[in-house]
């Protein structure tokens, strides 16, 4: 077991030295981590804020719990399931190692795991209601350690149930029917509390989630417990709830390990389709569903560039998928967002930008640029570009309008305030794209990929300086931008409209090189 | 000694591997000869133990699951699993420590200085080229002292020398007594080497033959002969 505890650390320390191995990654992560951890900063500046009151401390326990939660529901109902990643399975496996060392392998690296998971927890409540009130370190700690647990828990939860499967050789539903009971009730609770508060959603669910009951509910019941232990300071609390969850995590750990039976043969198979799967992702491309069903579908190429398109609308119409799941999640998740916690279009709409500006199509893009048939193919490379912008372009605009759409409902809008609304996204989703195409141009490909993504975003941002800057333009001269919609809005969309134009076409002569792959 | 007994192993779209027998004897190569499919792989990753089988195999007198198995055999497969971020030398000292080999540095030396490795001790795997990744994989299966050696198509994307040293080795280890079973499509390339042939086709062992048997034909020529033939069972012997 020694020597799997030493791999284990070898591996860390492997991965930091990938990160430092060329001066300027090293450099450019170190100031990214800086940048990161200056944000921080302010949390433990104390000065001119008010102490924690139990108001707000309730939310930051109920911020981490949330998040938490949203971690654990994703792992009981993510599809790709392995113990490990190829290359451990293949020495763990075939290596002179009892079954009980490689389970024992497996807990200790998600344990490492679920604590980065359980910082990620509390990083972004703790930003919120440290920027407020003074928040102490033992809200930050036990709030680390609580999250830790939580994610913990319903990890070793998922391979005891995944394991149980590869032994006895079958598929069973345990993980998706335990997440969905764990929907069910919470939504039955919520319903209770929905009708017995007046048809007052929010209200609802506060009261669900401050009452005594709650405390019960295992894990995150007693989660909450031991947190807000601390808003009473109430020592046994804290004990009982923590410990509650450490004997849990011991007792599923141990019952983990000590499964019989043989696995290798799945598990290996598993972490060979996981490994590839995580290095796809992790390199931007997409990725898709390998069992999903593709459809017989033909279509007539057109002649010279537009073949990179009829291309392009064959496989769409092969998969006869507009939207993949990763976007489904994602507007359900703004949808929520929005309706709980922004609460006016404005608000709303700057949400779905910053969620566009993250996402928009840099996966399809990326990968569609990656093939070198779209170099080879001899044509105008502005139009090149253009055919192979469109159906992501398209599929975009969509993503936008359908999160849009639900704003008319949620906030009680005119129409006309609507479609400008819906209009000004629409015009940012060029703007997007044409900043990737020009972080395409410039960045290539980074080893690096927290480097490249943060490059990325920068020349995105710049990308959009021009439109903010005629944003503030308008407002800095007529005072009110609600009152201008009928200038701004046709102003503001043909302003996004051109500078994309501009910036696509003087990006399109990499058409012609290979501008992703070549360095 | 390798000793597979009935092994069976269905995955359910009828290839796979079907009442499989046979025996990598102490100070011989034994090699498995099959065209694509034809079961090599699955009764050599059987042998590991990376599938469910039915059947009985043993590796030097133990379960092929037993962790005694698992110290005894060293296994190099056709495409390399390393580690990508950790360096040659990081390989070798868990390799090392893992299987416990007294002075384990000493002989993974020995087969970094054949395969002409030495100065990229300190490169990451994912820094290496093909071929030098497979030597790595080699060294790593070599330097725990296996008894017995599983190789499945060695040869993949290494240049003529270390072709030439591989086979050098084999034959060395041969003759230190260490069992050698070799999985390979490529005849010609073991063709001087071998001592005992399995030659499988469809899943099915059709024909075993020693070298000291063989005399009027080569094992190519027996091979192409079996894999002409029709019926797979009608010559096993």
């Amino acid at each position: 077991m020694n020597n799997l505890i030493k791999l284990f650390f070898t591996k860390k320390k492997a991965k930091l030295r990938s990160i430092f191995t060329k001066p300027v990654s090293g450099i450019f992560t170190l100031l990214l981590v800086a940048g990161y951890v200056s944000m921080f900063i302010p949390v433990f500046d104390t000065a001119g804020k008010e102490p924690i009151d139990a108001m707000m401390a309730s939310i930051y326990i109920m911020l981490v719990l949330a998040m938490a939660l949203i971690v654990c529901l994703m792992t009981l109902l993510q599809k790709r399931q392995a113990l490990f990643f190829e290359e451990d399975s293949y020495y763990l496996f075939i290596g002179p190692f009892t079954n009980r060392q490689i389970l024992s392998y497996g807990v200790v690296d998600s344990l490492f795991l679920s604590f980065l998971t359980g910082l990620i927890c509390v990083a972004l409540p703790m930003l919120g209601v440290a920027s407020m009130v003074v928040l102490p370190l033992s809200y930050i700690l036990l709030g680390i350690l609580i999250s830790t647990l939580i994610v913990f828990l319903f990890t070793i939860m998922a391979q005891y149930i995944y394991l149980k499967d590869l032994v006895r050789e079958t598929k069973s539903q345990t993980k998706k029917i335990i997440g969905f009971a764990f929907i069910v009730v919470i939504a039955g609770f919520l319903s209770y509390s929905y009708f017995t508060n007046g048809s007052d959603i929010k209200a609802g669910l506060m009261n669900f989630l401050l009452s005594k009951e709650f405390y019960y509910v295992p894990i995150i019941g007693w989660a909450k417990y031991a947190l807000e232990g601390l808003i009473t300071n109430d020592f046994l609390a804290i004990l009982l709830g923590s410990g509650l969850l450490v004997a849990l995590s011991v007792a599923l750990s141990m019952l983990l390990v000590r499964i019989k039976g043989y696995f290798y043969e799945k598990a290996m198979i598993d972490a060979v389709e996981y490994s590839e799967f995580y290095k796809k992702a992790m390199s931007g491309e997409v990725v898709e569903n390998e069992h999903k069903k593709h459809y017989e579908a033909t279509i007539h190429y057109q002649k010279g560039e537009g073949a990179i398109l009829s291309k392009s609308l064959l496989v769409l119409k092969k998969s006869r998928t507009i939207f993949t799941q990763q976007d489904l999640m994602s507007l359900v998740g703004v949808f929520i967002f929005g309706f709980f916690v922004l609460t006016n279009v404005l608000t709303y709409g700057g949400f779905v930008l910053l969620y566009l500006m993250n996402t928009s199509g840099t996966n399809t893009l990326i990968e569609e640029l990656k093939m070198n048939y779209i170099y080879l193919i001899p044509g105008n490379p502005f139009k090149k570009l253009i055919n192979t912008l469109i159906v992501p372009v398209v599929k975009t605009i969509l993503l936008s309008m359908t999160m849009m759409a639900a704003s008319y409902f949620m906030f009680d809008m005119k129409v006309m305030d609507w479609l400008a609304g819906m209009g000004i996204i629409v015009s940012f989703v060029f703007v997007f794209y044409a900043g990737n195409i020009v972080s395409i141009r410039m960045l290539k490909s980074r080893a690096n990929k927290m480097l490249e993504s943060a490059l990325r975003m920068f020349v995105v941002l710049a990308t959009c300086a021009p439109s903010a800057g005629l944003i503030w333009l308008i407002y800095h001269f007529t005072g009110n931008l609600m009152l201008n919609l009928a200038f701004l809005v046709p102003m503001l969309m043909g302003f996004n409209l051109l500078i994309s134009f501009l910036l696509i076409y003087a990006c399109s002569s990499m058409m012609n090189g290979n501008a992703y792959t070549a360095d | 000694m390798i000793e597979v007994k009935n092994l069976t192993k269905d995955y359910g779209n009828g290839a796979g591997a079907r009442n499989v027998n046979l025996v990598a004897k102490p100070g011989e190569i034994t090699v498995l000869l099959g065209s694509n499919g034809a079961g090599k792989s699955t009764t050599i990753k059987s042998i590991i133990g990376l599938l469910k089988f039915k059947g009985e195999i043993e590796i030097c007198g133990h379960q092929n699951l037993s962790v005694e198995a698992k110290k005894s055999f060293g296994y190099i497969p056709e495409t390399p699993v390393l580690y990508d971020l950790l360096s040659i030398q990081e390989h070798i000292d868990f390799i090392g420590n893992a299987y416990n080999v007294p002075n384990y540095q000493a002989e993974a030396d020995k087969y970094l200085s054949i395969f002409r490795l030495t100065e990229k001790r300190k490169s990451v795997a994912k820094e290496l080229s093909k071929g030098m990744r497979q030597k790595l994989s080699m060294t790593l299966a070599l330097m725990i002292h296996p008894k017995a050696l599983l190789v499945d198509e060695p040869m993949m994307g290494l240049d003529p020398k270390s072709i030439q040293d591989t086979l050098d080795i084999l034959v060395a280890l041969k003759n230190e007594g260490v069992s050698i079973l070799m999985s390979t499509h490529i005849i010609d390339m073991v063709e001087e080497v071998w001592d005992s042939a399995y030659i499988m086709k469809q899943g099915e062992m059709v024909k075993h033959v020693d070298r000291r048997d063989l005399t009027t034909q080569s094992l190519k020529d027996l091979f192409f002969e079996l894999d002409r033939a029709g019926e797979p069972n009608e010559q096993f012997d």
